[in-house]
């Protein structure tokens, strides 16, 4: 009797613990049915948190970062589905430093407090421009329009309209020189099969005077009148982190990041807005501001702000829902400095001894054991844009000496006629160091691109004694190296900057929201934004399993 | 003797819950994507129509703008077919006439739509163009490539 009570107990429990190992295996063998459920829920969970996002209002109806309580992009005044509220949708760009949503609060409002999302909001298509070239009057860009994919798209077409800033060279003693902005649009072209086009402009002379001073095309590109803007500029490649604008009801503002040493160094050089256009579509510009001055439009900063700003209320902007803000500033653009190093390719006058040798670091020597014996090398060949600014030249010497030798370098910008102060190095090494040694060089009123054209530019290196005995001079490779910026950069002027810039800044390619990980449900829409359609796409993803 | 009992018991409800969950009704993915695309198809031409580009496309018989619009606007997995009808009255008859039958209007190969087994299919009305009354019926067939 106790014997059957042990076997119905050990059968109990061992029947229990298969069931258990059951549960818990059963729903491992139908993974991939559970997989779908998981993924069924999360896109479920994605439709539903998109919809709210984009066809509620949000409330209040123009809420901002400070009195937001539910959570909504479309646009209180239409009466259509899918229209977004520019306002809003810049809401959620981290650049924008009036009013940012943040991404805790989104999901707070959103409760979606397991899950993670990320919003990003893109064109229908493509625009990128892979080459540009800005020889003022002419103007010439290569677009390509393609697909998400990559696929090109044909017979786009590309409306370009040129804005330029015209600005009065000699103003009379004690006025600010005038500021105007200008446009001109080019022809329509389309895209080929392989969706490229060759854009081109001729601007207009500006009046006696007057000079031109920035450049910005705007181009629309069009597919089956499908719009995206794209905007190119000639200062700088990105305005990204350089210059911010944007715009909330129908207040503007600009911000101007400042650099650690500006944020130090008190008062800064003061920048101004000159003037504001609203972009509508090729050729429909409207000046909604101008006038602006160092005394009436200059950028503000606080004490301890990391950037300054400037803000202007422009009555009716909001309801006229311009594609785009054209704003002319007045200030020194942030260019990146570029960096050329060169190397003779021809020896002009001189006595020494092989002296082509010296073209390149390759442990052949033009040599020299005569005091005071000199050698030209010209040829570098510089290829810098015209109007550039020059701000280092310098020359490379890698030698060596069999003594205690030293070697004297200077250089000529006018074809050998005047000549630098010449650089005399410290006692050269006894073998080759296989670094190169510079020294920096100046010219009388400055450098220019045309002082370092191969008609005018040369070096010369000169053998000099130390001692009573001469020794030989072995020199390797004398390169010269210049530090540019090309034009558009250096000196204060009107720039131009769109915004909300076109590209990658702005809302016009928003990324918002967290970094995707494990099974993600990814759901799109299109929508509507200042009568341009662009895709609004959700990822979702559950943050705790 | 009863623990073995027990232990074959055991096994046979094991597999016997193992049999079941494999009938067990589950969502499948392309039940859902049909769902999801449809949604997608039915989004872009509402878009289009409140941008005012579908019905002057459909009336003016834009059809590679049309085909276009809709290459840019879908995601690019996504392959189209669409068919453009107008009601048509034959004496006492009313039927539904292809607009479109000499320019077809699709993107990727036209046989997926007959092989895939997830078609989705929207249903889009336009009621006329510029205050006339002239409907034309919209079917958008759609799938994932």
């Amino acid at each position: 009797m106790a014997g059957e009570l042990y076997d119905y107990l050990i059968a109990l429990i061992i029947t229990g613990v298969i069931f258990a190992s059951a549960v818990i295996v059963v729903p491992n063998v139908s993974y991939v049915n559970l997989l779908y459920v998981d993924q069924q829920q999360l896109r479920n969970v994605a439709l539903e948190t998109l919809k709210a996002m984009l066809l509620d209002t949000g409330y209040p109806l123009n809420w901002n970062s400070s009195n937001i309580q539910r959570f909504g992009l479309a646009y209180a005044g239409s009466s259509s589905y899918y229209v977004l509220d520019p306002d809003k949708v810049q809401q959620l760009n981290r650049e924008n430093k009036l009013s940012y949503v943040d991404y805790d609060t989104t999901r707070r409002l959103l409760n979606l407090r397991d899950y993670g999302f990320s919003l990003s909001i893109i064109p229908t298509f493509n625009v990128t421009i892979s080459e540009r070239l800005f020889k003022l009057p002419d103007i010439s860009l290569t677009v390509k329009v393609s697909r998400h994919d990559g696929r090109p798209l044909a017979n786009a077409a590309v409306h370009t309209t040129f804005l330029y800033s015209i600005k009065e060279e000699n103003p009379q003693k004690g006025e600010n020189p005038e500021v105007f902005l200008n446009s001109t649009v080019a022809p329509t072209n389309f895209t080929d099969p392989l969706g490229t086009c060759e854009v081109s402009g001729t601007l207009d002379n500006p009046p006696t005077g007057f000079k031109i001073k920035d450049v910005i095309a705007v181009l629309k590109v069009t597919v089956a009148d499908i719009a995206t803007v794209v905007a190119v500029y000639q200062s700088v490649q990105n305005p990204e982190g350089i210059i911010d604008t944007g715009s909330v009801g129908d207040d503007l503002y600009v911000w101007i990041p400042l650099t650690e040493e500006e944020k130090r160094s008190q008062p800064q050089e003061a920048d101004w807005v000159c003037n504001v256009a609203a972009y509508y579509g090729p050729g429909d510009i409207e000046v909604v501001y101008s006038g602006g001055t160092q005394d009436t439009d200059k950028f503000n900063w606080g004490q301890a702000s990391p950037y300054k700003n400037w803000t202007r209320p422009i009555p009716g902007l909001k309801s006229s829902d311009p594609a785009l803000l054209i704003y002319v500033i007045s200030c020194v653009p942030k260019v990146e400095e570029k960096t050329l190093t060169n190397a003779p390719s021809s020896t002009l006058e001189g006595t020494w001894s092989n002296p082509a040798y010296a073209y390149a670091s390759d442990n052949r020597y033009g040599t020299t054991a005569t005091d005071g014996a000199t050698q030209q090398y010209g040829n570098y060949g510089f290829s810098i844009p015209p109007e550039s600014t020059i701000n280092k030249v310098e020359v490379g010497f890698e030698a060596y000496t069999d003594g205690d030798e030293n070697i004297g370098i200077t250089c000529s910008w006018d074809g050998g006629t005047t000549w630098a102060k010449e650089y005399t190095s410290k006692t050269l090494p006894t073998s080759d160091p296989n670094t190169l040694t510079w020294s920096s060089f100046n010219s009388p009123g400055g450098w220019t691109v045309d002082k370092l054209s191969d008609a005018k530019f040369r070096i010369q290196v000169k053998g000099v004694k130390t001692g009573g005995q001469m020794s030989t001079i072995y020199l390797d490779w004398i390169p010269v190296r210049v530090r540019y910026v090309p034009p558009g950069g250096g000196g204060r002027r009107p720039v131009l900057v769109a915004g909300p810039s076109p590209s990658r800044m702005g809302f016009r390619v928003l990324n918002y929201g967290g970094t995707p990980r494990g099974t993600t449900a990814r759901i799109q829409r299109n929508v509507i934004i200042s009568g341009m359609t662009y895709i609004a796409e959700m990822i979702l993803w559950k943050e705790s399993l | 003797m009863r623990i073995i009992e027990a232990i074959l018991a055991s096994f046979i409800i094991f597999f016997a819950v193992a049999f079941i969950n494999t009938f067990a009704v589950t969502p499948s993915s392309p039940t859902y994507e049909t769902s999801e695309v449809e949604k997608i198809g039915h989004n872009v031409l509402h878009d289009l129509d409140d941008q005012r580009l579908l019905a002057r496309f459909v009336y003016n018989k834009e059809w590679e703008n049309l085909t276009a619009a809709l290459m840019v606007c879908l995601p690019p997995d996504v392959y189209f077919n669409l068919t453009v009808y107008k009601f048509k009255v034959d004496g006492s008859e009313g039927k539904l006439v292809v607009v479109n039958d000499n320019a077809p209007i699709y993107y990727g190969n036209p046989e997926v739509f007959e092989t895939s087994s997830s078609v989705a299919s929207v249903t889009y009305i336009l009621p006329g163009y510029q205050a006339n009354y002239d409907s034309r019926i919209l079917i958008l067939q759609l799938v994932r490539g």
